[in-house]
């Protein structure tokens, strides 16, 4: 194996380059207090950290985190009947189905989360067909609406929960589920002691990869009408503000909040079989 | 002694998208028996026993039980287990996880009446020091008395099979032989009327699958539980089982003791089949009397008439090499392979090729005289299968060890 050992030298330099040192540029943008970067009058402070003491900043970061947590939720309530339908499915275009769920996910995010918001608006292209020939229905009205950032964020993101949960729904062996029932267990019985345990990898895998990006992503939500959410803070401190320093220092708070999050999953889950 | 019927077949029919794998087949089963079916891959073995297990359903014909016709009930509800070919154990559970696995399914009733009331309240006794004998248990210590069975059993189990001390282990950690222990010991415990065991050893290597065939045997013996065990290995079948069934293309072709199947092969795919043989055209001369290779030989069989034309089967271990003076038949060895115990010797007489064993050494080339006991010459019927028909069975059979499911 030794040999192949170089291979991973690009992805080192990438990993290296576009990773790490961006975080210790971060990491030292936490303690500084400039606007913009000035490298020459740079100063250590901790001043940066009276952020966290604000009310609104401490709400942000609550609703982000209970806006993904929904969101995350929801995903697996959907996605996991329909990955668990298709992965026992006998029928041989399998692979199309799953293909149709992806497709969305070929387009622009941004362009996707605009016309999901314009469905969601009082006057919407569909109510306007739908005048066109004399049926007169109002909009479902719910933009800007916590139900609505929900609904965009599950849209976006309900691929990435059906995908790993697919795969190893579908790599389960069919002969557990024969020796299962040889062994007295019912349907119900069969996958609650057999099939969910062993997906639960999948599960695992699943909501990492939905519950980040809705947590620490601000398009979605800008996208419908929320601007109150941790990432659309963020983006602001270095866009319009140029207070790097107390982005940099929200922007590792959350990275801290999430690295221990995965380090706990990784704790429990001993035999490190999920994504880590 | 004779053996209540556990189980029976009765005219089994089982397609797949129009082709019938098991076709018209009537077996049965004793108590207590160890019967293996055995056959090329594809012959319907797997297929009959996934029957028997409840996997599938028959098209036509029944599975009788205890006098019930048992072809709707699902596994579970079945007094049989099985071991599957590739072991099928739950990789998120460990040793003990998994051999507990089929009395955990049990409900409380079903556990009562699995141990009896009397050995509960013998484990009751045992923990908790100061029982009343003359009042009821609680369900409380019922419930704590059964948990403690069960742990009883899966250590049993795992004693059986002689993996104690590995409970805590994860399944995946284990050897190809410690995972088929581990199957063997989660269907056991639940006290099957009926194993069904689906080649089983397929997947180990040649010493270990002789020591599990002795261990199964004796595993048998000891526990009381039918085998119904499937096997491609002919010499397996032979070693393990009271009955061997030889199936070919979903038809038996003939059901017996090892001996007799061995001995006494009824057509020449058993012939062919289990063990090598020499099958030549003869014609039965007379009483006691056939014909072959321009000679007459004395043999045992009687159930033929004058004249009648039969196919002579002569094992490659039965030939005499004698001094050609002596022989009735003298050959020229064209080849000759040493095989460890004995020599193979490829044999030319008359122009057709004769398999001979023997412990000597014969030089390539040489001239050899063959002679053969009465006893050692089986006749059969002529019949229509040609020989071409069964060596491609035996062919498939070399190259289908892994793809026979």
């Amino acid at each position: 194996m030794n040999k192949f050992k170089h291979l991973s030298i690009p992805y080192l330099i990438w990993m290296i380059v576009l990773v790490l040192i961006p975080i210790l540029i971060l990491i030292v943008m936490a303690f500084q207090e400039t606007h913009g970067i000035k490298i020459f009058d740079a100063k250590f402070t901790f001043n940066n950290f009276q952020v966290l003491q604000r009310k609104d900043i401490l709400q942000s970061l609550w609703l982000s985190f209970l806006y993904s947590a929904i969101a995350t939720f929801c995903c697996l309530l959907i996605a996991y009947p329909v990955a668990y339908i298709i992965a026992r499915a006998h029928f041989k275009n399998r692979f199309l189905v799953l293909t149709l769920l992806i497709l969305p996910m070929w387009s622009n995010t941004l362009l996707r989360t605009k016309a999901i918001a314009s469905l969601f608006m009082e006057g919407n292209i569909i109510t306007s067909m739908l005048e066109k020939i004399g049926l007169f229905v109002k909009g479902l009205n719910i933009y800007e609406k916590p139900v609505a950032v929900i609904i965009g964020m599950v849209a976006m993101y309900l691929p990435f929960m059906i995908l790993p949960i697919y795969t190893v729904l579908e790599k389960i062996d069919k002969s557990l589920y024969d020796a299962s029932d040889d062994l007295g267990a019912d349907r119900f019985k069969t996958f609650w002691k057999v099939t969910f345990p062993i997906s639960l990898k999948g599960v695992t895998t699943g909501i990492i990869l939905v519950f980040l990006p809705c947590a620490t992503g601000f398009g979605v939500a800008e996208g419908l009408g929320e601007y109150r959410l941790i990432g659309t803070y963020i983006q602001q401190q270095f866009s319009k503000d140029a207070t790097y320093g107390v982005g940099s220092l929200i922007a590792i708070v959350i990275l801290l909040v999430i690295t221990i999050a995965l380090f706990v999953v990784a704790k429990v889950d001993k035999e490190g079989e999920t994504l880590l | 002694m004779a053996k209540e019927k556990l189980i029976e077949l009765r005219n089994i029919v089982k397609s797949y998208d129009g082709e019938v794998v098991v076709d018209h087949m009537n077996l049965y089963v004793r108590e207590n028996e160890f019967i293996t079916l055995v056959g090329p891959s594809g012959c319907g073995k797997t297929t009959t026993l996934r029957m028997i297990g409840g996997f599938e359903k028959p098209d036509e014909g029944e599975i009788i039980m205890n006098g019930k016709v048992v072809n709707d009930l699902p596994p579970h509800k079945r007094p049989i287990n099985t071991v599957f070919q590739r072991y099928a154990l739950f990789p998120h559970l460990n040793v003990y996880g998994n051999v507990a696995f089929g009395l955990n399914n049990r409900s409380y009733q079903e556990l009562v009446d699995f141990y009896t009331s009397e050995v509960i309240t013998e484990k009751i006794k045992v923990l908790y020091p100061n029982f009343n004998t003359t009042k009821e248990p609680s369900r409380r210590q019922i419930r704590k008395a059964i948990n403690a069975l069960i742990d009883d059993s899966v250590r049993n189990a795992l004693k059986m099979v002689n993996l104690e001390g590995f409970e805590k282990r994860k399944v995946d950690s284990m050897s190809g032989g410690q995972m088929q222990r581990i199957a063997i010991a989660r269907a056991i415990i639940n006290r099957p009327k009926i194993l069904l065991l689906d080649e089983p050893l397929a997947a180990l290597d040649l010493k270990l699958r002789q020591n599990m065939q002795y261990e199964l045997k004796e595993m048998q013996r000891k526990l009381g539980i039918t085998f119904i065990f499937v096997t491609h290995d002919q010499e397996e079948a032979l070693t393990m089982s009271d009955t061997v069934v030889v199936m070919s293309k979903g038809v038996i072709q003939q059901i017996g003791t090892p001996e007799d199947i061995y001995n006494e092969p009824k057509n020449s795919f058993v012939a062919n089949f289990v063990g090598e043989s020499n099958i030549i055209p003869g014609i039965y001369k007379k009483n006691k009397v056939v014909s072959f290779m321009g000679e007459d030989f004395e043999c045992v069989d009687e159930n033929f008439s004058e004249g009648e034309e039969v196919q002579v089967v002569i094992r490659p271990e039965d030939w005499d090499v004698v001094e050609l003076s002596k022989a009735k038949l003298i050959g020229r060895v064209d080849a000759s392979v040493f095989k460890g115990v004995h020599f193979e010797h490829c044999v030319i007489i008359q122009g057709k090729e004769l398999i001979v064993h023997t412990y000597e050494y014969v030089k390539v080339g040489e001239q050899i005289g063959l002679n053969v006991d009465p006893y050692e010459i089986h006749l059969m019927k002529k019949e229509d299968t040609d020989a071409e028909e069964v060596l491609e069975e035996i062919l498939n059979l070399e190259d289908g060890i892994t793809k026979d499911e």
